[in-house]
């Protein structure tokens, strides 16, 4: 038999009609915005190729670095993560630092793109992408920073091409997926993926936004929209809100064959850090990555746990690598003021003081 | 008894069956072996003193067993001639007899009571069975083969009708009372009940319709057919799946509650209790946030959220075959298919043109580089 609570029955009442007015103020909020902006940091598209398209950052400094940063994200979100709104945006403050910022948008995969391979998107558009990057700067040897499953490529990438890569940096990125720590990494271990891109072809992105909603379902069900009912009435935290919201669920399509290797053979087989990882042929080692390597990680990532990402330097042969933990969470990595202050400066210090030009060689800036 | 034998030999086998037989008579008509089975329930019917004493009915039956056999054995040595066959129909129908006599005797004393209706079902299974052999034999007397073969088929046609329709009727009749049981449970609110009445319920459509999804067709439609079978049959697998899912993740949730208010109760009375609904708001879905994650975390859950997603997966391929079908036999627009095998080859061409790109590049770069060596203009 259910015990009985002891509510506070006018603080409760209170409380719903302090509710009940903030939604009947939020309501005209709402009605009042159109749609959000985002990646409002200027840039110019400088290549593109079937749905990829490489961005080029406006620099906002005289001073910019010699040696160019391509940013590579992941597949499975969008990379305007990282530079959602003005005053929350590492390509922002990356450009205010001085680092000469290039990004991949991977655009979004449609069924013709099923048979897309991970050689097609490292060999391929990574190497095209990068050798742009080296074409339009002058420079043998680009800064190459990887996010997330981004990370993963970057890394494969960087044992595959060391002689094009100056400085390695991962965030947030998976590299062992042997941890138990992160539920994606125990469900994916029972995952039928032969039969879902046999099924779909390309992975539809509702799946991918299906899985993590169910990491946290309360959390991220509920509770997240509790707290914008108390803020409903301020349009700048509800403009900030639909602006995650916006990216959350804007998740593309999986092109097939590649994500089948990438779950097959790296989230269940966990081939890359014991270098059994082969990619068009070639064995991926990660002794082969020999360029300073800088690994960030965040304390409470639900998505990567720290035990993913920190083996990473164990396993590589640079000499220089450092680690930097973030106490927070996998995107608060990118969108808390705290990460602002303390991330992003980090990172572009640690790329700064490692970019110099190679001897003879002048940046042409295109 | 082997066939080899001479007319005295096989005459005295003949004899000592007879004898076997009286013997056994003997020992079966002393005092103190009545059948009482077989007397109660004669009385009960009120039938009373039919002529048949307890031990002389098993005796009759047997001795004219015995006889029909000892005469089959004498037959065989026998010269083939109209006194042979017309003996050997004699035997035959003797048999026939006995087997009556048997099928009769059986049913008389194993005939349930009044009220007892369970046992009259199954009471009634068996005669009919029993009865059918008798039918055999009847139908095997004294007419030519051909007749014979073509009386007896309908018998067993029907009886391999009767057959097939009970292997799929069975089950549900066997696991019918269990699923009441349980359906009557599960809507009070019994959660392990639902999961077992799904679970069983699962089974038995496994073993029956669900085979029945699965058989090949035939005919002109047959691809089409099976097709929309097979795709109704991998639906009743997801919703199955899925409910086992849902089942799970409700089970946390009451768990959740239920011990929740315990741990309100227990902290008013300790006056820690959550003053507004906000607070208790806070402590539920945290709480529940916890248990989830404690199941998500279980590779019980794991392999049965790989299940559903399986099932959701097989049940997408089928109803897509049904779909391509409909829309590649009546639409003029190309199906997801064709469409595949176009961006196979075109993704090809284009891993082959980059390839051919790179090559070239390499080669013009060797080239400049032998003419910056003082190769001159090749």
């Amino acid at each position: 038999m259910l015990a009985p609570t002891t509510l506070n029955m006018q603080k409760t009442m209170e409380e719903a009609m302090e509710v009940n007015k903030k939604i009947i103020k939020g309501i005209d909020t709402l009605l009042s915005m159109k749609d959000v902006e985002v990646a409002v940091t200027p840039k110019e598209l400088v290549y593109e190729e079937d749905k990829m398209r490489l961005f080029h950052y406006l620099p906002k400094v005289k001073e910019v670095s010699a040696v160019p940063t391509l940013i590579v994200y992941a597949l499975v979100n969008r990379q305007y993560m990282m530079d959602l709104q003005r005053d929350r945006s590492v390509i922002s403050s990356w450009l205010d630092h001085g680092l000469d910022v290039y990004i991949i948008d991977w655009g979004y995969p449609d069924r013709t793109d099923r048979y897309l391979t991970m050689e097609d998107y490292i060999d391929g558009y990574i190497d095209r992408a990068v050798d742009t990057v080296r074409e339009r700067s002058g420079q043998d040897k680009i800064n190459i920073l990887g996010v997330c499953q981004g990370g993963t490529f970057s890394t494969i990438y960087a044992s595959l091409y060391p002689e094009k890569i100056k400085n390695l940096v991962t965030m947030v990125t998976p590299i062992d997926f042997s941890t138990k720590d992160g539920l994606l990494y125990i469900w994916s271990k029972h995952l039928n993926i032969d039969g879902m891109v046999d099924t779909y072809g390309v992975v539809p992105g509702d799946f991918m936004n299906i899985g993590f909603l169910m990491l946290k379902p309360f959390a991220l069900m509920l509770d997240k929209y509790m707290g914008l009912l108390e803020n409903l009435d301020n349009p700048d935290v509800v403009r900030d809100f639909l602006r995650m919201e916006k990216w959350i669920f804007d998740s593309p399509g999986q092109a097939g064959e590649a994500f089948r290797k990438f779950i097959k053979e790296l989230f269940q087989e966990n081939r890359l850090i014991q270098d059994k990882f082969e990619l068009g042929g070639r064995k991926v080692r990660l002794k082969n990555i020999t360029m300073p390597l800088l690994n960030v990680f965040a304390q409470q990532d639900h998505l990567v746990p720290p035990a993913s990402s920190i083996p990473l330097n164990d396993a590589v042969g640079s000499q220089d690598k450092e680690m930097i933990s973030f106490p927070g969470g996998h995107i608060g990595l990118y969108v808390s003021s705290k990460a602002q202050r303390e991330v992003s400066p980090a990172v572009a210090k640690w790329l700064n003081d490692r970019s110099q030009p190679e001897k003879g060689k002048k940046k042409t800036k295109k | 008894m082997s066939d080899n034998k001479d007319l005295m030999t096989s005459w005295w086998d003949a004899q000592q069956t007879l004898f076997s037989s009286w013997s056994e008579m003997f020992t079966k008509t002393q005092p103190n072996t009545m059948n009482d089975i077989f007397s109660k329930q004669m009385e009960m019917f009120g039938m009373k003193n039919w002529g048949l004493n307890t031990g002389t009915a098993n005796f009759y039956q047997d001795w004219l067993a015995k006889s029909n056999q000892g005469f089959q054995e004498f037959l065989k040595w026998v010269p083939n001639s109209v006194g042979k066959d017309t003996m050997e129909k004699m035997v035959q129908a003797g048999d026939v007899y006995t087997k009556l006599y048997s099928f009769w005797s059986n049913m008389a004393a194993n005939m349930p009571g009044q009220g007892e209706v369970e046992k009259w079902q199954d009471f009634g299974k068996t005669m009919i069975q029993n009865y059918n052999q008798v039918l055999d034999g009847f139908f095997g007397v004294n007419l030519p083969d051909p007749v014979k073969m073509m009386m007896k088929s309908p018998g067993e046609v029907c009886g391999l009708y009767q057959q097939t329709c009970m292997s799929l009727a069975d089950p549900w009749l066997e696991s019918s009372d269990e699923l009441k049981e349980l359906f009557a449970k599960a809507l009070k609110g019994d959660r392990d009940a639902y999961s077992d009445f799904m679970r069983i319920w699962y089974e038995t459509y496994a073993e029956t319709t669900g085979k029945a999804l699965n058989m090949p067709m035939f005919g002109l439609s047959r691809e089409s057919v099976e097709k929309m079978m097979k795709g109704l049959d991998s639906y009743i697998k997801f919703i199955t799946a899925s409910n086992k899912f849902s089942t799970s993740l409700y089970t946390v949730g009451y768990n959740v509650m239920e011990n929740l208010m315990k741990n309100v109760a227990q902290m008013a009375e300790k006056g820690d209790a959550p003053e507004s609904f906000k607070d208790f708001y806070k402590m539920w879905w945290q709480t529940n946030e916890q248990a989830y994650f404690e199941l998500f975390q279980s590779e019980d859950f794991s392999r049965m959220m790989g299940d559903v997603v399986d099932a959701w997966l097989s049940f997408k391929k089928q109803n897509d075959d049904v779909l391509v079908e409909i829309i590649s036999s009546n639409l003029p627009i190309p199906t997801d298919r064709e469409m595949d095998s176009l961006a196979k080859s075109v993704q090809q061409l284009k891993r082959n043109m980059w390839e051919q790109t790179k090559k070239i590049k390499e080669l013009q770069e060797k080239i400049e580089e032998l003419t910056a060596k003082g190769g001159g203009e090749l």
